[in-house]
């Protein structure tokens, strides 16, 4: 949408704004420093064994979830809003969606299979995934199953 | 226990809750009891497997945590407007990408533009049903 705004920031010379970009450029690469430090700490968070044999829908047929990653060693699994009783996946969740698609080669040649679960059953997932032009891999954990009572903490 | 006959991930890993739990008024989601609007949620899971074929769970992100994940924001953030999200809820303006009124790609690809209702987005305001 095309907006036009009365207020804005003052408009300056090129040399006070380049030092003003500086003075901000110095408080973005602290930011990214810490988030390299975050993301080092994120790497050395302890694991959990899964013990349970989830088993889920897909193209290929029922798959356990230590065959969701193909092969490679680590997989992250996006947890696609998208309900049995829904006609269609979340638009927020399709906005990450867009992202995943396209871009998923990528991870896959970095030992990381990336690829999204749902509750819907898979023919809804795949006739979604037609309208919205995706590729990337998507897993229906529908039907019938033992609801755990209890909840990982 | 019955007869188990699978278990859904979602449920064990925050992204979902049984209809009994959302009728409370807050249910576990983000590492803590509060109140979401939908049984589903979003969140994404890391799982790492090892030579013997073991899987072990690693990490799990929800809510804001994962906004890194739509690098589109960046370049909203790098807008004089930044996000201006003033809804109901933060994306409360984002919708399907075929339903926008305005086509970005040249040749029509915004097939669906389906009524819609303002801030349908499932995530904080009325789930898509």
């Amino acid at each position: 949408m095309t907006q036009t705004t009365a207020e804005h920031p003052k408009v300056v010379s090129q040399e006070k704004w380049l030092a003003a970009r500086k003075e901000l450029l110095a408080k973005e690469k602290e930011l990214t420093r810490q988030s390299d430090a975050l993301a080092a700490e994120r790497c050395k968070l302890p694991w959990v064994k899964v013990e349970k044999d989830y088993v889920f829908d897909t193209p290929a047929g029922k798959k356990k979830l230590a065959d969701l990653f193909e092969g490679r060693s680590q997989l992250v699994i996006y947890h696609f809003m998208f309900g049995p009783d829904w006609a269609e996946g979340c638009p927020s969740c399709s906005i990450i969606g867009d992202h995943i698609d396209g871009n998923a080669p990528h991870p896959a040649n970095r030992d990381v299979t990336i690829m999204a679960v749902s509750r819907a059953p898979l023919a809804k997932i795949e006739g979604f995934k037609k309208r919205m032009g995706w590729r990337f891999k998507w897993a229906s954990s529908f039907g019938s199953e033992f609801i755990t009572t209890t909840r990982l903490p | 226990m019955g007869l188990l006959i699978r278990q859904r991930i979602h449920y064990d890993y925050q992204a979902s809750v049984t209809n009994e739990e959302q009728a409370k008024s807050e249910q576990y989601y983000n590492f803590k009891m509060q109140q979401f609007p939908s049984e589903e949620r979003p969140g994404a899971s890391v799982f790492y497997k090892n030579d013997k074929g073991e899987v072990f769970h690693t990490y799990s992100t929800y809510g804001r945590g994962l906004e890194n994940a739509m690098g589109i924001y960046v370049y909203l953030d790098l807008t004089p407007r930044g996000r201006h999200e003033e809804g109901p809820h933060p994306m409360a303006w984002v919708k399907h990408h075929d339903r926008y009124e305005q086509d970005y790609y040249a040749d029509g690809g915004n097939t669906e533009k389906r009524a819609m209702t303002a801030g349908g987005s499932c995530c904080g305001g009325e789930q898509t049903k």
